[in-house]
């Protein structure tokens, strides 16, 4: 996938704290490695049995086939090589499932937004600056999910030229998703998949994460979210970002105005079932700001958030209860009522 | 010389709290002898270091290529990357880590550093 397209979460921050003082049996295999622009971490749990080497070996050897797999299949370069494009019956998934995200986050979250985020080319470090306005108001018009047409099944085009399809915002989180499925046919029963800040906890043992605070050194936390068969994905401001002139420009756009986004809000974490909703649903709750982004969760069966803003509050959704995510003691930040 | 009932038990009071504060350091120093820092590029692991408080200083440079480098500092249990020649410097920023399960990783270069316990689940 292509790195510079995420106009999507980049690294979150999790800092997994491993609770297996009560389990002294148990054992962790790791393997991490680097694909999708990102880094891949997939965390084996269980006793000696359940990591004989052969049963893990395999699962990892399946778990990484496949990513490697899905970064190829899904590449932006491949899927967009002939006009019109043909889908297969995943990428119709993923289109569907994109063209309802796009659909309930009034275009907050847009598979077409490549264009604008190609314009930007954010990569912290290097050379970045902001394009010309005349430059951004050329390539807005490009970024519309409503005019992609399904010409015949599987078969889709585009309206404009110079558009293009990008799963980047959706991918990780539906590979994540893929990945717990192996995991289970393999009979793991317990561990953790991390694709490049998409978390997915899997089994039966309660995970905990660190949720990162954005002012601080990475590793920080402000906060500590519970989970269990259950994804965990934030969208912020920090990570992917420049500065000019005394102003940050971060990753996420406003797909109206072709400018990242700018509202209240720091970061918000989503916690799913599934980690394809978290992947689309953190970036437009991010995208909304903060009354248009709980709403959002609210009416979403399946998800809730953790809301950061710029002010120190932390606002909840209301599915979240004080085991799901606890606050970091004597720490700046206070959880509010909305 | 023969010992009265008082002595013995003081003698007795001193053997336990002896064998309870060697058994506590042995511990602790166990505990923290089990760390052992992973430096692994694009998934290899290509060095190990223990890492322990009483550790000898350890900094070195790591070379990716002819243009890519990292300079790494281990001691007193701890690792870091203090110099790198990546272009976001997010290695760098992240840090000293101590803890197992902490890591530092490196996108651009495909680097990263994972502390785990010693003869844990990866071989």
């Amino acid at each position: 996938m292509n790195k510079k397209i995420l106009a999507v979460i980049f690294l979150i921050i999790i800092l997994a704290i491993t609770g297996c003082n009560s389990e002294e049996n148990n054992r962790r295999a790791r393997k991490t490695e680097f694909f999708m622009g990102t880094v891949v971490e997939v965390i084996l749990y269980g006793d000696e049995e359940d990591l004989a080497k052969d049963k893990r070996e395999k699962a990892f050897t399946k778990v990484f086939n496949e990513i490697r797999n899905l970064e190829e299949k899904f590449s932006v370069e491949k899927i967009n090589k002939e006009h019109p494009i043909t889908l297969d019956e995943e990428k119709t998934y993923l289109l569907r499932k994109s063209l309802y995200f796009s659909e309930i986050t009034d275009g907050a979250f847009d598979i077409t937004v490549g264009p604008l985020v190609k314009l930007w080319n954010i990569s912290p470090g290097e050379d970045n600056k902001v394009p010309e306005k005349e430059e951004i108001d050329k390539v807005i018009s490009l970024v519309n999910y409503k005019k992609i047409k399904t010409v015949a099944p599987g078969i889709i085009h585009m309206e404009d030229k110079g558009m293009f399809v990008d799963f980047g915002g959706i991918a990780k989180g539906y590979a994540a998703d893929k990945v717990a499925l192996i995991l289970r046919e393999e009979d793991i029963n317990s561990g953790i998949i991390n694709l490049g800040g998409n978390v997915y906890a899997f089994g039966e043992k309660t995970w905990k994460f660190g949720i990162q605070d954005p002012f601080m050194k990475r590793g920080d936390y402000l906060g500590v979210a519970s989970l269990k068969n259950q994804s965990l994905v934030t969208s912020g401001i920090y990570e992917r970002y420049f500065e000019e002139n005394g102003k940050i420009y971060h990753h996420i756009f406003d797909t109206k105005t072709g400018y990242p986004v700018e509202n209240e809000l720091l970061s918000v974490s989503v916690i799913s079932e599934k980690s394809l909703d978290g992947d689309a649903l953190s970036t437009a709750a991010f995208a909304l700001g903060l009354d248009k982004g709980i709403k959002l969760l609210e009416n979403f069966q399946g998800a809730e958030g953790i809301f950061v803003t710029k002010n120190n509050e932390i606002f909840l959704t209301s599915g979240i209860s004080k085991e799901d995510f606890q606050l970091v003691e004597r720490g700046k930040y206070e959880i509010k009522k909305r | 010389m023969k010992l009265k009932k008082g002595d013995k038990a003081i003698l007795l009071v001193i053997l336990i709290f002896f064998l309870l504060s060697t058994a506590l350091t042995f511990y602790n120093k166990n505990g923290s002898d089990n760390k052992e820092a992973l430096i692994e590029v694009e998934g290899k692991v290509i060095k190990k270091i223990k890492l322990s408080q009483d550790m000898e200083k350890e900094e070195f440079h790591l070379k990716i290529d002819d243009t890519k480098f990292f300079y790494v500092i281990a001691e007193e249990g701890k690792i870091k990357m203090e110099q790198s020649t990546c272009p976001n410097q997010i290695c760098v920023k992240t840090g000293e880590i101590s803890e197992v399960g902490e890591s530092i990783i490196c996108l651009p270069y495909k680097t990263a550093i994972y502390i785990e316990e010693s003869g844990g689940g990866k071989n």
